[in-house]
């Protein structure tokens, strides 16, 4: 099948049937759904919240075409979270743009059935009709694990069908029962819902609701005892928001502190309850519980979970994934901006001479450039998460993190986004989604920016080797430029770690994240898996980042080109005349006179670009830290990567083609001079100027996944804002405390 | 020990009293059934609904090289579980023959 998706994947519908496909994490989901699928599906989000939402569509065998919805992965019904509420409301039908789902197909581990069963019983409770899809089968015939899938199917009224979704085995038969399943209403359960008969204190309690909920026709009949469990062990704290209706929140803590019981209290009984109910199961479907550990996972966890050389081997792996997407990517990265070039030269061609010209080649293929140029990382980063998620390597990284991250607040699990953020935040924050809370999630994204990526090493490099004799040995091994360049590592670690803290205590405030964490065995991913999920991430990130990043693009293009005050050409003009008549000068000097005054005539131009004028605007409050107007300037223009920065810089002193190694530019820097003479770029002010960028969020890219992320302008804003400050005051106190102590 | 449950014993518990302890205190390669979970907090709940349930038994793994969280084994699943959660949590230490 091809990888890409056909271009008739259309929006769900009234008409055609709705699937939606559930189950425990972990339980194989995702795989079915991508063998039942293929490439005809649609990542997106549920409205209002930053869940993924998938969408598909799949052929039943007699050629109706059904569409396939995938809820998020949980061991429970319960909703504590927006993120768990998603669930419910899908399945009776209030999910904004979605039908209620005709049938929902549940994915159990058939090597765990009891605890994959006790999801798919509080489905049953709410009366959705079920599809059982036994998963892993090969894993639990393999590890001794029986169950008998027709007794099952028997004992709880639903078809229950064995599968192999890594391999499609029992595909067909399931296929056939979901085209039976709005037909026939399927076999009589031998036994009853567990929500018919609940035992003391339950029973009174639920009840009672049910009762008020159906008086205040809030739920039907059939449904009301599920919904008023539901509700009762759905936070009523109000913390999250949750959307329950206030009459119903009322109506079930009346109830509650009529029964003198509390959320928990009913979470806890109906736990231990259901379990029993399931115990009844089991002997009925005939099943088999192995107690014996997998021979596999139990050796490899001997080595990888060991307690010396188990974080050593986690850090082996992630310095591996890190210099991939710090180094590897380097020529695929260097490949496209080659490409880049090579159309930008074949268009201009085509296009003649002027506004148009650039606006097509430094505003809309710079800017597709731009978001391009990412994609090397994006895929890597996520080609190394899929495999470490799919064996299950993920979840021991957390476990062996889980200590030292909930030092911080963070979540374990927030490690690789935050570590592959040093080499670039985009794929770092698009890694993010593995975190379950939704607080720890926004935490990390906020601070992900703050590890200094790789973009800020250009910057680095022309400031530090500008203003430091940077190869000047200290301690024997070291040199100057190699402490500072530490330093500012250091600086990001620390400013990343203390933010984290304090968004924890403050803005986000929230308890220590939660760690209910299973250690699944060891799997081989499959291939397809992993390569769907790249093809999505990346078909994500260009037309949702990518558009954003685009528009940005041009429209700083556009205020670094438009002069907001005229240039006067004239004296530029005469002086190539008189160079390009001097008879004296031999053709070598000619054209680097030539250059010269080009450059200083683009310095010029660009000082008068709306941007140009912009950095001078805001020189005042950038003086206090040190930055002349040229670096405010940089700033400004920076803004479309940090990168950009040297270029600019190079712009507006008039050095044409400077790069961060380019000692023409270094030159020119250190004997840049203010007006009344004294050097501008002094050790002190490179200082504050690296501070600023370690601090600074001042990348639009960053801004657009953030944007795409969260769902909403408000938290990329408040990151911009924040950073800014935080990159204000670092540099005044730099560059201010250096002075008071004498330094320069 | 003396706590709440040796006194209440709603659990149902019948063996030995004396011998109950707290999960977290066992060492990593022994036995224990689950007897009974005092004040379950958000997170217990979560692991509860993931089968940890009392009536359960349970084998201690491995520990996290700081010592938390461990993991622990229960039929079907591991499940990774921190010191501090496993306070709450009252067990019957097992011989190997159980
Ligand atoms: N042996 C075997 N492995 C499977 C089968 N189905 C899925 N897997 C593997 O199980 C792992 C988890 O599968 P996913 O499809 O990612 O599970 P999921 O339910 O979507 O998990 P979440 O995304 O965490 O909710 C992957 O490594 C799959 O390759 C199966 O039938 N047999």
């Amino acid at each position: 099948m091809s990888l890409f998706a056909r271009s008739n994947i259309n929006t769900p519908t009234q008409t055609r049937r709705l699937i939606a496909i559930a189950g425990n994490p972990n339980s194989g989901k995702t795989t079915l759904f991508n063998r039942l699928t293929g490439a005809r599906h649609k990542v997106g989000n549920y409205p209002g919240v930053t869940v993924e939402r998938k969408i598909g569509q799949f052929t039943l065998p007699s050629g109706e075409s059904v569409d396939l919805v995938d809820l998020p992965g949980t061991y429970s019904f319960a909703a504590r979270s927006p993120e768990e509420q998603i669930s419910h409301d899908v399945l009776i039908g209030e999910s904004q743009g979605l039908k209620t789902p005709d049938s929902v197909i549940v994915v159990l581990d058939a090597s765990n059935v009891r605890r994959n069963l006790y999801f798919a019983t509080q489905l049953r409770d709410m009366g959705v009709r079920l599809i059982v899809a036994l998963n892993m089968m090969d894993i639990a015939r393999e590890r001794g694990f029986h169950i008998d899938a027709d007794k099952l199917s028997a004992a709880i009224g639903c078809p229950v069908v064995p599968v192999v979704a890594r391999n499609g085995e029992g595909i067909d038969k399931l296929l056939s029962e979901i085209e039976r399943g709005s037909r026939t209403d399927g076999p009589v359960a031998q036994v009853p819902r567990f929500i018919d008969d609940l035992p003391e204190p339950l029973e009174g309690t639920v009840q009672e609701l049910a009762e008020g909920l159906e008086q205040s026709g809030l739920s039907t009949k059939e449904n009301s005892r599920a919904e008023a469990l539901w509700l009762l062990v759905s936070t009523l704290d109000g913390d999250e928001a949750i959307k329950v209706s206030p009459t119903q929140t009322a109506l079930a803590k009346r109830v509650l502190n009529k029964h003198k019981l509390t959320t928990r209290q009913v979470r806890a009984i109906e736990t231990s309850a259901r379990y029993q109910y399931l115990r009844n199961l089991m002997v009925l479907s005939a099943a088999v519980e192995q107690d014996l550990p997998h021979r596999v996972t139990e050796a490899l966890d001997k080595v990888l979970l060991h307690r010396l050389f188990g974080p050593i081997i986690f850090l082996s792996i992630m310095a591996f994934v890190f210099q991939s997407i710090f180094s590897w990517a380097e020529p695929a990265m260097a490949a496209t901006e080659g490409i880049v070039g090579w159309i930008s030269g074949t268009v201009g061609q085509m296009i003649p001479e002027g506004m148009f010209r650039n606006l097509v080649i430094d505003g809309a293929i710079a800017g597709m450039g731009n978001v391009i140029v990412f994609l090397p990382q994006i895929l890597l980063l996520f080609f190394f998460i899929g495999v470490l998620e799919d064996t299950g390597y993920m979840a021991r990284a957390a476990f062996l993190m889980d200590r030292v991250m909930a030092k911080v607040g963070l979540d374990g699990r927030a490690f690789v986004p935050l570590l592959s953020s040093f080499a670039c935040a985009i794929p770092g924050i698009m890694a993010t989604r593995t975190i379950a809370g939704r607080k720890d999630r926004l935490v990390t994204i906020l601070v992900a920016p703050l590890m200094s990526c790789s973009a800020r090493l250009p910057v680095y490099t022309l400031v530090i080797g500008t203003v430091f004799a940077a190869n000047q040995s200290v301690l024997g091994v070291f040199t100057i430029g190699g402490m500072v360049l530490m330093g500012m590592y250091l600086l990001s670690v620390t400013a990343g770690i203390s933010v984290a803290a304090l968004f924890k205590k403050t803005i986000l405030k929230s308890p220590p994240p939660p760690l209910y964490l299973e250690l699944p065995t060891y799997k081989l991913p499959s291939a397809r898996s992993v390569i769907m999920n790249l093809v999505d991430r990346a078909k994500l990130f260009i037309m949702r980042v990518g558009t954003v990043i685009l528009a940005a693009t041009v429209i700083l293009w556009a205020m670094m080109s438009f002069e907001w005050v005229p240039t006067d050409a004239t004296p530029f003009e005469q002086a190539r005349q008189a160079v390009m008549t001097n008879t004296t000068l031999d053709n070598d000097s000619q054209t680097a006179m030539l250059e010269q005054i080009d450059g200083q005539e683009a310095a010029l131009r660009t000082e008068h670009s709306v941007g140009g004028q912009m950095g001078k605007f805001i020189e005042p409050v950038l003086k206090p830290l040190g930055f002349d107007w040229r670096m405010s300037i940089g700033i400004i223009a920076s803004f479309a990567a940090r990168e950009v920065f040297v270029s600019s810089l190079a712009v507006v002193h008039g050095v044409k083609n400077g790069d961060e190694n380019s000692p023409t530019l270094r030159e020119t820097l250190k004997e840049a001079r203010h007006d009344d003479g004294s050097t501008i770029y002094t050790p002190l002010v490179g200082l504050a100027l690296m501070v600023f960028f370690v601090l600074a969020c001042q990348c639009m890219s960053t801004v657009a996944i953030v944007k795409r992320e969260t769902n909403s302008w408000r938290w990329p804003i408040f990151m911009v804002a924040y950073m800014t400050v935080l990159a204000w005051l670092g540099a005044f106190a730099v560059y201010q405390g250096g002075k008071l102590i004498g330094l320069s | 020990m003396k706590d709440k449950c040796f006194q209440c014993l709603s659990c149902g518990y019948t063996g030995d009293v004396e011998a109950l302890c707290r999960m977290d205190l066992l060492p990593v390669g022994s036995r224990c059934q689950l007897i009974e979970i005092e004040d379950p907090s958000e997170n217990i709940l979560r692991l509860m609904e993931m089968g940890l349930i009392p009536g359960t038994n349970v084998v201690i793994e491995r520990t996290a090289p700081l010592n938390s969280p461990f993991s622990i084994r229960l039929p079907g699943c591991t499940l990774a579980v921190r010191r501090e959660d496993a306070r709450h949590m009252v067990v019957a230490p097992l011989s190997d023959t159980e």
